[in-house]
């Protein structure tokens, strides 16, 4: 005769078990200093800032150009823009993929599974982020900054760069959502990067595959490190906004 | 006195509404002019399209005899109502337009427009330390030190005491005398009138012939203005649905007068009020009228509250729009 187990002594007690040796193992692997992770961390840190970085020096003039001087239509692209923050990692990621294979226009420049790949598409994604963002807190500023510095005489590069001094705190916000929203992204990562072992592993790649392949405590790390990152940056831009 | 303003057919508009429209007017230099009115009645537009911060739709503005471009910029100095300072110090902010026009000894430039401006506070003061009358002195000192031939000032009483709208009157008075020239506006038509040298009266974006006090609703009937409290004699049959009487056109008087001054009320004291060398008698005669007259005169007729007096003026001092 079969004796099927009752669910709770067969099921409830050792999921519990797995998870709590998991997340010991995971912060183990932590305090551990385990080269490879970390290599992980490093990888993804250096593709979002860089990413960040590329994006930032279009994004910034041109945002405090949208959010300054008026212009037919400034009003349909922002409502594109701010449509275009909210674009799926994976849609960009798959028509980067298209442009970047070997059978794609850019094909012959051999970027596909390389960071610089990953570090182009994370860049296409925060660009409308950062435009969107740095665009509404130079619209935001104080209406009598401009025709003061009119007023005084101030050229066009005067002009920016003092909108640019007297946003800062709104256009750096911008960037820190941006540098998260990179880091976090999955969809560019793994559709440009291939999530191969140091050199294209990210941690957002790493989390979804190693945990597919069982090794969950590796995902459960980095998902922790992920985590502390993301709060660190939230709590920056919490501080930011409340010094403004 | 030489033309520093020139304006012909000016009219500006926004979204299509039209809310400046001057066919014609000059603002003589070397002398303090006030623009009153009331709220959206068009001063603050006037301003910066004489700041040249703005085009007119329509018409020409020349100052100085030439176009008013962006090369007038450091001849003509603009005070908002409330000043916005830039992050920074004093002296930062006043050394702001100086660096834009790439002028040479920055620092003592803007040290001796801070003084000019009589700015007591530490000069290396960061801007949101400092006071209303403080920071609206910063924003002065910031224009002054570009030397500038004309300060535009848009309601600059507004946010000061007492004691700061008075420094600020003075101030005024001797800039104009040392050869400078001011357009201020202010809502004020009372200290405008006392204050300054010509008055220009804008309701709904156009100059009207009349300093906005004395102003009575009501309507016309022959020659007559129709308040529904008294009766004001016209020079001739006018239409037009107000009347303002200028307040220094009015003439006080103890009894009535036998004179050719065909509106005569008989009234009280019911305010008094120093205006610089002038003294402002508020009179309840039916309507509310207020005079200007000198201290000495006040001083002679020996006016208290509450005393009965008679307002007299001329027919052809009645103003109708």
């Amino acid at each position: 005769m079969v004796v099927f187990p009752q669910v709770n002594e067969t099921i409830i007690v050792p999921r519990m078990d797995f998870f709590e040796a998991s997340l010991a193992a995971a912060i183990g692997l932590i305090l551990s200093g385990d080269p490879a992770l970390f290599h992980i961390v490093a990888t993804s840190l250096r593709i979002s800032l860089m990413a960040v970085a590329m994006a930032a020096l279009p994004a910034v003039p041109l945002g405090i150009l949208i959010g300054s001087v008026p212009f037919p239509g400034r009003r349909l692209l922002r409502q594109v823009l701010a449509a275009l923050v909210a674009m799926p990692t994976v849609v960009i990621g798959l028509l980067l993929y298209g442009l970047l294979s070997r059978r794609g226009p850019l094909g012959d420049w051999g970027l596909l599974y390389t960071p610089a790949a990953v570090i182009i598409g994370e860049c296409v994604l925060v660009l409308p982020l950062l435009l969107h963002l740095i665009g509404s807190a130079v619209l935001a500023a104080d209406p009598r900054l401009l025709p003061t510095l009119e007023s005084l005489g101030a050229a066009f590069h005067h002009k920016l760069w003092y909108l640019f001094l007297e946003t800062r705190t709104g256009i750096v916000a911008a960037l820190v959502t941006a540098f998260g929203r990179a880091l976090g992204e999955v969809g560019v990562a793994m559709m440009l990067g291939g999530n191969i072992a140091g050199f294209t592993r990210t941690m957002t790649t790493a989390i979804a595959l190693e945990t597919s392949k069982g090794a969950f405590e590796l995902g459960l790390a980095l998902g922790l490190i992920l985590l502390t990152v993301a709060f660190l940056v939230n709590a920056l831009l919490a501080r930011m906004q409340t010094r403004r | 006195m030489s033309a520093l303003y020139r304006i012909e057919g000016l009219e500006h508009r926004y979204h299509g509404r039209t809310v400046l429209a001057i066919e014609h007017l000059i603002v003589e230099a070397n002398r303090l002019t006030a623009l009153v009115g009331a709220n959206g009645s068009g001063k603050s537009t006037l301003l910066r399209l004489l700041a040249g911060l703005e085009r007119p739709t329509s018409g020409t503005i020349r100052f100085a005899g030439g176009h008013l471009n962006r090369r007038c910029r450091r001849r003509i100095g603009w005070v908002m109502q409330q000043p916005y300072l830039l992050r920074g110090s004093a002296l930062d902010n006043v050394m702001l337009g100086l660096k834009f026009h790439r002028l040479s000894r920055r620092r003592q430039r803007a040290l001796k427009a801070l003084e000019q401006v009589g700015f007591a506070a530490d000069p290396h003061c960061p801007v949101e330390r400092l006071s209303g009358g403080e920071r609206q002195r910063v924003a002065l000192a910031r224009c002054l030190a570009l030397e500038p031939e004309v300060l535009l000032l848009d309601e600059p009483f507004t946010h000061l005491d007492g004691a700061s709208c008075r420094q600020l009157e003075t101030w005024l008075d001797q800039w104009v005398r040392q050869g400078g020239s001011v357009v201020f506006s202010d809502h004020d038509p009372d200290r405008s009138l006392a204050l300054a040298g010509r008055v220009i009266a804008l309701a709904a974006g156009r100059p009207v012939d009349a300093p906005l006090v004395n102003v009575f609703t009501g309507r016309c009937l022959g020659q007559r203005f129709h308040t529904g409290r008294i009766e004001i004699v016209l020079p001739g049959p006018c239409r037009g649905g107000h009347v303002a009487v200028d307040p220094r056109d009015i003439v006080l008087s103890l009894s009535s007068l036998p004179s050719s001054m065909r509106n005569r009320f008989l009234g009280k004291v019911v305010g008094l009020r120093v205006l610089g060398d002038c003294v402002r008698v508020s009179v309840e005669a039916g309507e509310k009228f207020e005079a200007l007259i000198t201290r000495a005169s006040c001083r002679e007729m020996g006016l208290t509250l509450g005393q009965p007096l008679w307002v007299q003026f001329k027919s052809t001092a009645v103003r109708v729009f």
